[in-house]
């Protein structure tokens, strides 16, 4: 399919091979700057080359008026949705404008160009010709400067200028980023001009190297030289140098002998961009355009086919002569027939619904009426498409007198400086209010005083001047409701109403409900990006609330609208939501990275709503990492953000961060002081009641750690009501475990406990580790009151894990004074109770007996001399050689002590098992006994839950590995016989060669160990891992030499892998160890592997 | 228009960063003087503010450093609380204006205004002012900088003879108008002289919301009547 991004059709032109194999070889970088004069041929060139490549082209052929950035973006937007619509590849293109901060557009657009070009699965040659037509210091400039920075797997862009941009040219360079080809390399060798003339008549009198003197190469002078020769048929009145600058004085020669009717075409259609046959015809009546047309293109006479569909032959002149043939129309014909030809180009293109056409001739035939009569109409589709670009450059055409009479017109241009307008907005979205007002313009008055909350909200206007914007609305949109009309302008009405209560007037509740208004009106309309912005001001406001749960839902639903990462807004909330999930969770480092980030998108695209949101959570992540002074400095920060804003919501704020701070500190008074002056600013009624019980459960946590229960309980009580209610559930656990212990000190046990099975209940449900508000001590008792009371068993893992985190020497302490304060009697059921957190808080054992017989406590070895001599070493080898469970200690004995008599057998055995139990156990705590080696009814046993065996892990290991490779699942099956072959370090009980009752658990263990490996050497044969596959047959061979197979096995892998020599070498090594130790000869089948080998 | 603000504290350039953003200026931001100073000298900003107390290059030195390069730009310095000195200190070396920290959005909005309103008036306008009589009453428009060598100029329009039947005097103050410590003392020393010479009421309108609380601050406040607001009854009788 043919589309005005098709490149330009090239026909007969010269092939440059040596151009062409410098783009080849250097084919595999993204970005190909061709720079040279005019008409030195940068075009052709580029368009000749893509015509030998598959990958589909987008040719942009630019101009002044893409140096805005937005233009530009919006031209490349739509070159891509049309090749997309062409390919049927379903991708969102959409570039959001700003709803929660300023326009910055270039970076909007940098990044959404950029996404949408990483995005693309298919290779994809992007060309921007007469780059030059950009201004250097314009936004267009840099949007394609930041472009071509980046990295795009599927894409190359050809830059074409006459100039040699301002980019980084060295950098990209070094990036291995850009090739260049400059003026020089473009100009024509004396070769390249050769091949230009052969075929021209009088080829041969023709004096090629005194044109190719004369023109340097350039391409453009080689074409006039031979349009010169073809109609004077030799060559006469050249100049002593021909360049671009010379072209007019040149191109005249030709020009002026052309006959009559050709030049009257040429001029009065050089008026015109696009040379289109159809407009041709029509507006000019002339019959032989396409004749002409095709001729001057057969020449080659600058002029550029540039849709070659046959249905609408399309042209283009070459900039340079167009500025030629331009000046002529001027010079001959004067300003008005200029102007006159392009109105009725302006009036062709809009009767063929082609408006932007015809703004664009209309513009230059200032026909401002018929420019007004286009914008009244098309205006409000460039609003709601978001492509204020457009309107811009047609309302800047316009005089300013025109504009300031007219409520469309003054509304219009006031939305080309949309938000970056700053007060003078208000200004003029006012007026226009006013003029919509008297004549009864619904729509106007809707959208103008839309806008115009948006301005006061952007521009900090007080919150009764939105407030009263605000009501305006209302009250409109209460009258437009009956008549179902304009839904459009109501949806965004609604939405700007919510933005005007959250962020302006701060009356959450309200905005929220404005927000789902609009919300539900874009949806009926099915416009996504309305919807995507409410959702969005929507989502602030429950972040604004704290209330993260439904602004964590209503990002999931963006992210369905939407693509992920092409909303500033969205990438910044969710990085403020997911901050205060990581805060309740502990992962502070994660919560770091995501303030990072997050402060970033905020500075760069002036998210300004959401940056006291960012600062309350940078500030309570100094709370949780223990930086109180910084996190006050950041509190005073809000405040002084609060005073700026001139919102006393964000004091309320900084109060409650400052006295969450002195709580942490434990400075009790000033956190009380601060939660009151917290409590005084956090208005319930306007700002949600998320913040202010907030502010009652931290006052209720002050007043709890200053002892004062009852103002504490007061507190509370309604806060843990309402926490329930919203389903706040780390809230609701924390104030639940707060007023356990409250009752526990009140000595209302039942209450307590009430409190506290269901604060843990919560926590356990949904996994909460870290609770901002419990200190480590109120959590300890928490959990073992809980334990005390035998509460605790549907949680007990779970308990133990968080219990564990605490520090244990508090732990114990508390233990200690929970069992003394027990009754008589008491003390050692509470003892029996805590025996399992206990145990929980004790470090693993792990015994290694195969290879050296070594005891690992916590992961660190236990030195030999923490035994005190060798015999409690051997009773534990004794236990463990025994099976390690439920030994009767008369067999121990007998092992150690044979000859001893029962009472020093016995003495013995005491003695030793006591220094046993000591240097594994050190610090054990007397009311719990020893844990580690269990003696119950004279039988000893090792606790499983707390002592691990290697050999166990070993069997464990392998037999996965086995029932993985049962299932065809290889890989899994590797790593558990790596696992297992890991733990084998060498024979179990190595150090023990005597005891020959261990011999049948030695093989056993041994044989295991060659099978595993074994099975792993096959297994890395089966998936060609041959290096892996050699390394564990060795293997075998260090453990098992005579183990013919792993030579047979190696031998087929070098021979296999044309390793000959390693082959024969390894038969060798076999047949000469079989020979010196066992007196014989391989195997026949490993003698025939080797003849096989051998013979290849 | 491009402003620049100074200050070594990087959550307050944040701040300015985005509310005058909003606003809708071009900003530009520097983490201490000697950034600020080549920042100024490359970018030539209309506005700059500059923070009193930063390590270094301090803001006073920046505002003397920014007067010598001759580069017209409208400096408004940020003090904080209990800067009064310095903040006169400011007003010697032709400190557009001064707002305090923490910044209200009103002594903001105040600052940008008049430094904007400034940016069109020719620079260095001597000191004037123009007389209108009404009943019972003198009113002087003050134009310009009052400074202590616009002494007798200032005093022409307060002789005894010329107050007869003058039972107050209202001073009102152009957008141009700008004052040194000389031109403060000046001030005062008039004011007191007429209250007690005169006996006249005397009112003061059409003051910035930062000069307003300079001379609260020095105390005028307590012999004259400071106002924001001009009155209706001169709008189009004033020069």
């Amino acid at each position: 399919m043919i589309t005005r991004y098709t490149p330009p059709y090239v026909q007969d032109v010269v092939k440059r091979k040596r151009l062409f194999l410098a783009l080849d070889e250097n084919f595999h970088r993204q970005n190909f700057l061709i720079t040279g004069q005019a008409a030195q041929g940068k075009s052709t060139l580029v368009a000749s080359y893509l015509q030998q490549s598959n990958d589909p082209v987008l040719w942009f052929h630019l101009s002044e008026n893409e140096a805005d950035c937005i233009k530009l973006s919006d031209k490349l937007v739509r070159g891509t949705h049309e090749l997309f619509e062409e390919t049927g590849e379903g991708v969102d293109i959409f570039i959001p404008g700003s709803t929660l901060g300023m326009e910055k557009g270039l970076l909007r657009h940098i990044e959404g160009l950029s996404i949408i070009f990483q995005e693309f699965s298919f290779p994809l040659i992007i060309v921007l010709d007469d780059f030059e037509s950009i201004d250097e210091t314009s936004s267009g400039f840099q949007l394609i400067k930041g472009i071509l920075n980046g990295r795009f797997d599927k894409l190359k862009f050809f830059v074409l200028s006459r100039n040699m941009p301002s980019f980084n040219i060295p950098r990209l360079k070094m990036e291995h980023n850009i090739f260049v080809l400059n003026n020089d390399d473009l100009a024509f060798t004396l070769d390249e001009t050769r091949l230009f003339f052969s075929g021209q008549i009088k080829t041969k009198t023709i004096d090629i190297e005194r044109i190719h003197r004369l023109t340097d190469g350039w391409a453009g002078g080689l074409t006039l030289v031979s349009e010169s020769i073809r109609q004077f048929k030799e060559l006469q009145n050249l100049p002593h140098h021909l360049s671009s600058e010379a072209f007019s004085f040149f191109s005249n020669e030709i020009y002026k002998n052309l006959p009559d009717h050709i030049r009257e075409f040429l001029i009065k259609t050089s008026i015109l961009d696009i040379i289109d046959l159809e407009m041709v015809s029509h507006i000019f009546k002339s019959s032989d355009a396409l004749k002409i047309l095709t001729e001057l293109e057969k020449r080659n006479l600058f002029i550029q086919r540039i849709d070659s569909d046959s249905r609408c032959l399309k042209f283009k002149y070459h900039n340079l002569f167009k500025e030629f043939l331009l000046q002529d129309f001027l010079k001959t014909k004067g300003i008005k027939a200029y102007k006159v030809i392009n109105q009725k180009v302006g009036q062709f293109f809009w009767e063929r619904k082609d408006h932007e056409q015809a703004m664009n001739y209309f513009s230059r035939a200032d026909a401002f009426s018929d420019m007004v009569r286009i914008i009244k109409i098309k205006g409000t589709d460039y609003i709601v498409k978001g492509k204020m670009s457009g309107l811009e450059k047609w309302m800047n055409c316009l005089p300013a007198k025109m504009i300031q009479n007219d409520p469309w017109l003054i509304f219009f241009s006031t939305m080309t400086r949309r938000i970056k307008g700053g007060k003078k907005n208000i200004r003029d979205f006012q007026k226009a209010f006013m003029v919509f007002q008297k004549i009864h313009d619904i729509r106007g008055v809707l959208l103008s005083v839309a806008y115009l909350i948006e301005a006061a909200v952007f521009i900090r206007q007080p919150s009764g001047m939105i407030l009263e914007w605000i009501k305006k609305g209302e009250e409109q949109l209460r009258y437009v409701r009956q008549k179902n009309r304009y839904p459009w302008a109501r949806t965004l009405l609604w939405q700007k109403i919510g933005l005007g209560y959250i962020a302006g007037d701060g009356d959450i509740p309200k905005g929220v409900s404005a927000c789902r208004n609009a919300i539900l009106l874009g949806r009926q309309i099915n416009n996504p990006a309305l919807v995507v912005n409410a959702s969005i001001t929507l989502t602030f406001g429950y972040v604004q609330a704290g209330d993260f749960v439904n602004a964590r839902q209503m990002l999931s639903k963006i992210k369905e609208i939407t693509k992920q990462g092409q909303h500033p807004e969205y990438r910044a909330l969710q990085s403020i939501v997911d901050i205060d999930f990581a805060l309740k969770n502990g992962r502070f480092d994660a919560a770091r990275e995501l303030l990072t980030r997050s402060e970033a998108d905020i500075e760069k695209f002036g998210l300004i709503f959401l940056y006291p949101v960012f600062v309350e959570a940078k500030a309570l992540h100094m709370v949780y990492t223990k930086q109180f002074d910084e996190a006050r400095q950041m509190a005073d920060h809000l405040n002084d953000f609060s005073i700026l804003e001139g919102n006393d919501f964000y004091k309320g704020i900084s109060h409650r961060i400052k006295a969450v701070s002195f709580l942490q500190e434990e400075k009790f008074k000033d956190a009380e002081q601060e939660i009151k002056k917290a409590l005084k600013q956090l208005d319930q009624a306007r700002k949600g009641d998320i913040h202010h019980f907030l502010a009652q459960q931290l006052a209720g946590m002050i007043y709890f750690c200053g002892k004062n229960f009852l103002k504490a309980k007061n507190m509370l009580i309604p806060a843990l009501e309402y926490f329930e209610r919203i389903s706040s559930d780390l809230c609701y656990s924390e104030t639940c475990f707060a007023l356990g212990i409250i009752s526990w000190e009140c000595n209302e046990p039942q209450v307590a406990f009430n409190y506290l099975t269901r604060g843990l209940e919560k926590a356990f449900q949904k996994g909460y580790v870290f609770f901002s508000l419990i200190s480590e001590r109120m959590l300890i008792k928490a959990i073992l009151l809980m334990a005390a009371s035998d509460r605790i068993k549907p949680f007990e893992p779970y308990a133990v894990s968080l219990i564990l985190r605490c520090d244990r020497a508090e732990i114990f302490e508390q233990m200690d004074w929970l069992a003394a304060s027990g009754k008589q009697g008491q003390k050692n059921r509470i003892i029996e109770k805590f025996k399992p957190l206990y145990k929980g808080l004790l470090p693993g054992v792990r015994i290694e007996t195969l290879g050296q017989f070594n005891v690992f406590i916590d992961n660190k070895v236990v030195n030999n001399k923490a035994f005190e001599g060798a015999r409690p070493m051997m009773l534990l080898k004794a236990i463990v050689l025994h099976g390690s469970r439920e030994i009767p200690k008369e067999i121990l004995i007998n092992d150690l002590w044979p000859k001893a008599t029962a009472k020093a057998g016995e003495k013995n055995f005491k003695i030793n098992l006591h220094r046993l139990r000591k240097a594994i156990e050190p610090d054990s705590k007397k009311e719990f006994g020893y844990a580690y080696i269990i003696q119950k009814a004279g039988l000893i046993s090792l606790d499983p839950e707390l002592v691990t065996l290697d050999v166990d892990e070993f069997i464990a290991f392998g037999a996965r590995a086995m029932e993985n490779e049962k299932n065809n699942k290889f890989e899994t099956a590797l790593e558990f016989y790596t696992k297992a072959v890991k733990i084998y370090k060498g024979d179990y009980f190595t150090e023990e060669p005597y005891l020959g009752w261990i011999f049948r658990k030695r093989d056993l263990f041994k044989a295991r160990y060659i099978e595993f490996l074994q099975k792993k050497a096959m297994l890395h044969e089966e998936l060609d891992q041959i290096d892996k596959a050699v390394e564990t047959w060795q293997l075998i061979l260090e453990a098992e030499p005579y183990f013919e197979a792993a030579y047979q096995n190696l031998m087929i892998l070098y021979a296999d892998s044309n390793q000959k020599n390693k082959a024969m070498n390894v038969f060798q090594e076999c047949r000469a160890l079989f020979k010196k130790e066992l007196g014989t000869e391989p195997a026949t089948q490993t003698r025939d592997i080797f003849y096989k080998i051998k013979s290849r | 228009m491009k402003i620049l603000v100074i200050d070594d504290e990087k959550p307050t350039l944040s701040m300015f960063k985005l509310f005058l953003t909003a606003y809708g200026y071009d900003v530009y931001t520097a983490e201490d003087g000697e950034k600020g100073l080549a920042l100024f000298n490359e970018i030539s900003p209309e506005i700059v503010f500059t923070d009193i107390k930063m390590p270094g290059i301090d803001g006073l030195e920046v505002l003397r450093r920014i007067r010598k390069t001759g580069i017209t730009a409208e400096v408004i310095i940020i003090t904080g609380h209990g800067d009064m000195e310095k903040a006169v200190e400011a007003l010697d070396l032709n400190a557009s204006d001064f707002i305090n920290k923490p910044v209200e959005r009103q002594a903001l909005n105040s600052a940008l205004a008049r430094a904007e309103k400034r940016k069109q008036m020719p620079q260095n306008m001597p000191f004037e002012f123009t007389e209108i009589t009404a009943e019972n009453m003198l009113a002087v428009s003050v134009k310009g900088k009052l400074t202590a060598s616009a002494k007798e100029s200032f005093l022409s329009p307060f002789k005894t003879e010329s107050l007869s039947n003058v039972k107050e005097i209202r001073l009102i103050f152009d957008d141009s108008f700008s004052i040194d410590r000389s031109g403060i003392s000046l001030l005062m020393e008039v004011i007191q002289d007429l209250i007690k010479r005169e006996g006249v009421f005397i009112v003061m309108e059409n003051l910035s919301y930062n000069y307003v609380r300079v001379f609260r601050m020095v105390g005028i406040d307590k012999i004259a009547t400071l106002k924001e607001a001009l009155s209706e009854e001169w709008i189009g009788r004033l020069p």
